[in-house]
């Protein structure tokens, strides 16, 4: 795999690597139903993956951006290198409230299962947010983490670490 | 690592979309007029070896239509992200354009009505447009820092082009005043300096920026990279050495180094391949993968063939496996990962909500070319195996099913790029 120096990077990079995971088992999920097949949500496979969306959104998608936009975004706008980052914000300004939606549905259909319309619904919006995170990651993976692994001494490295931790 | 922090600043060096695009546009349109010939000239492609008329035309609308129109438009685009060197004027990028396209038309033209005059006046109007397009990168990787394999690559296919290019008008000479002591030698020299030189070069050369980039996996490691170029330039040198002495022996050393060189090529590639982060990587990858395994057919193949164990139709065999089994494969699949990603791009870069890929064209149009093309390439392979006509027919049928599955494609997202774009395309 990648060989990141820096804790903060690495940190990132294995949550893409969790992200993916979870993209790719939904993937899986809505290659087995089509939008008229509406899984069962007593089955333990899908009652795991929607627990896995609502961690994911929570945790990974909300900090990671938050994190990311604040502190990260804001270095390297500062070192004149803001182009990737307005790329990234954008998508940032899509992707989480798509997943706030996801997330929203899946804890409704974790209590109540899915309906015809919510099954549709949910279905689009995680084929739109799997597009959407991969092309993501394959941004910040390329280009994100590479540059911060050339710009940050271990003191930045540390602090930026420890801060992350803190809000998580 | 090679290639990594490729996307840096990207958006602020992406060329304005009609650039690469156009030359996309006339690949995939030469995609489809490719099989297309294949179909009507199906009984003459185990028994062509050299001259004039459709056959040669039909390979050259492969190699300069769709092969070295899709280096140039993705090439233009990828390496001024990757050396983060913007090109200085557009002008050049079009005028490129506006000379290589009409110039290669009349070319294939000429090849096709065996008119003498109209293919040396077409051969010397695209090698303009080559020059030009030898110019820029030249230009473009001077001096880079760091990416040295991957700019080793660059320059060995920019030298070859050179070689080709004289090689192809000197043949085209030789058609008329038969001054060549060794015309076969000649085509040898052109074909391996296209195919395996300049296009083969340039591909192996970004495959370390972009497989990585599309299957979200570490770069290959410099080192690889480095001794693959070096083992594929003596391969080049001693195989054109070996071709025009004409010496067995150096050839076999120049067979060895391809192994050598391919071979590490490859094994990066795999390396790569298997370290992905995103494991469901669809067709483009499927097709990417059948490119890499059709190299190695290909070496194989052309082994057999330097030590005599061809058959009659062994040479028809190894042109489909390196132009349409490698090339046209790996390039098609690459295609399809690029127009999406490009297209993305732009529309991002418009400084609107960046549109979804999957909502500017029918994604299933994808499989409908990677069906048809692998079908294609399948069946022009056994066709040719078994000297079969009817065989080819349904292959290139399949293919050009296939073509114009990822033209429909391509002309569906080139829509939306145009009625999303809000410069001046």
């Amino acid at each position: 795999m990648f060989t990141f120096d820096h804790q903060i990077t690495r940190t990132l990079h294995d949550e893409h690597l969790v992200t993916i995971s979870v993209l790719e088992k939904l993937e899986g999920i809505f290659q087995r139903n089509g939008p008229k097949n509406i899984p069962d949500t007593n089955d333990s496979e899908i009652t795991s993956l929607l627990g896995d969306i609502i961690n994911l959104v929570e945790c990974d998608v909300k900090n990671h951006f938050f994190f990311e936009e604040k502190h990260l975004f804001a270095l390297l706008n500062t070192m004149g290198d803001s182009p990737i980052s307005m790329i990234l914000t954008g998508e940032h300004n899509v992707i989480a409230p798509l997943g706030g939606l996801l997330s929203e549905l899946a804890r409704v259909a974790k209590m109540d299962g899915f309906t015809d319309a919510s099954w549709v619904q949910f279905r689009q919006s995680g084929v739109e947010l799997i597009e959407r995170m991969i092309s993501h990651i394959q941004k910040e993976e390329m280009a994100l983490l590479p540059m911060l692994e050339d710009i940050l001494e271990e003191d930045d490295d540390a602090e930026l670490m420890m801060t992350y931790a803190e809000m998580r | 690592m090679i290639g990594t922090n490729f996307l840096s600043g990207a958006n602020s060096r992406l060329l304005p979309p009609s650039i690469p695009f156009r030359f996309f546009t006339v690949a995939m349109i030469c995609y489809l007029l490719f099989w297309l010939a294949l179909f009507f000239n199906a009984g003459n492609v185990t028994s062509y070896i050299i001259g004039g008329g459709p056959m040669l035309s039909m390979i050259h609308i492969a190699t300069l239509g769709v092969l070295t129109m899709t280096v140039i438009g993705a090439s233009l685009q990828l390496l001024s992200v990757a050396t983060r060197k913007a090109f200085e004027g557009y002008w050049i990028l079009r005028l490129l354009s506006r000379i290589y396209i009409p110039g290669f038309m009349l070319l294939t033209y000429g090849m096709y009505a065996s008119w003498h005059i109209g293919m040396m006046v077409g051969a010397i109007i695209a090698s303009i447009g080559l020059l030009i397009f030898f110019y820029l990168i030249i230009n473009n990787i001077r001096g880079v820092q760091g990416m040295g394999a991957i700019m080793t690559h660059c320059w060995a296919a920019m030298l070859s082009l050179l070689g080709l290019l004289s090689f192809g008008i000197m043949l085209i000479m030789d058609m008329e005043q038969a001054f060549l002591s060794d015309h076969m030698a000649a085509v040898l020299s052109h074909f391996l300096l296209a195919v395996f030189g300049f296009m083969s070069l340039l591909v192996m050369g970004f495959s370390y920026i972009l497989v990585p980039m599309f299957a979200l996996a570490p770069a290959p490691s410099e080192k690889i990279g480095r001794w693959s170029i070096v083992f594929n330039i003596l391969a080049i040198l001693m195989l054109l050495w070996g071709f025009n002495s004409p010496s067995l022996f150096i050839v076999t050393g120049g067979v060895a180094f391809a192994i050598a060189g391919c071979g590490l090529y490859l094994y990066a590639m795999i390396k790569v391949y298997g370290a992905r982060m995103r494991k469901r990587l669809g067709t483009p990858f499927l097709l990417i993968r059948v490119g890499w395994l059709m190299l190695a057919l290909t070496i194989v193949w052309g082994m057999g063939g330097i030590f005599g164990f061809w058959p009659d139709t062994g040479h028809a065999l190894f042109g489909v496996l390196a132009i349409i089994g490698w090339l046209l494969t790996f390039l098609v699949g690459i295609l399809q990962r690029i127009i999406p990603f490009l297209s993305s791009m732009h529309t991002a870069g418009s400084g609107g909500i960046p549109m979804l890929a999957s909502s500017m064209a029918d994604e299933r149009l994808l499989k409908v070319n990677a069906i048809g093309h692998l079908c294609g390439l399948g069946f022009v392979s056994l066709g040719v195996i078994l000297d079969m006509d009817m065989i080819i027919k349904i292959g290139a049928a399949l293919g050009a099913i296939g073509a114009a599955g990822l033209l429909c494609y391509l002309l569906s997202v080139v829509r939306h790029l145009v009625l999303n774009q809000p410069e001046k395309l």
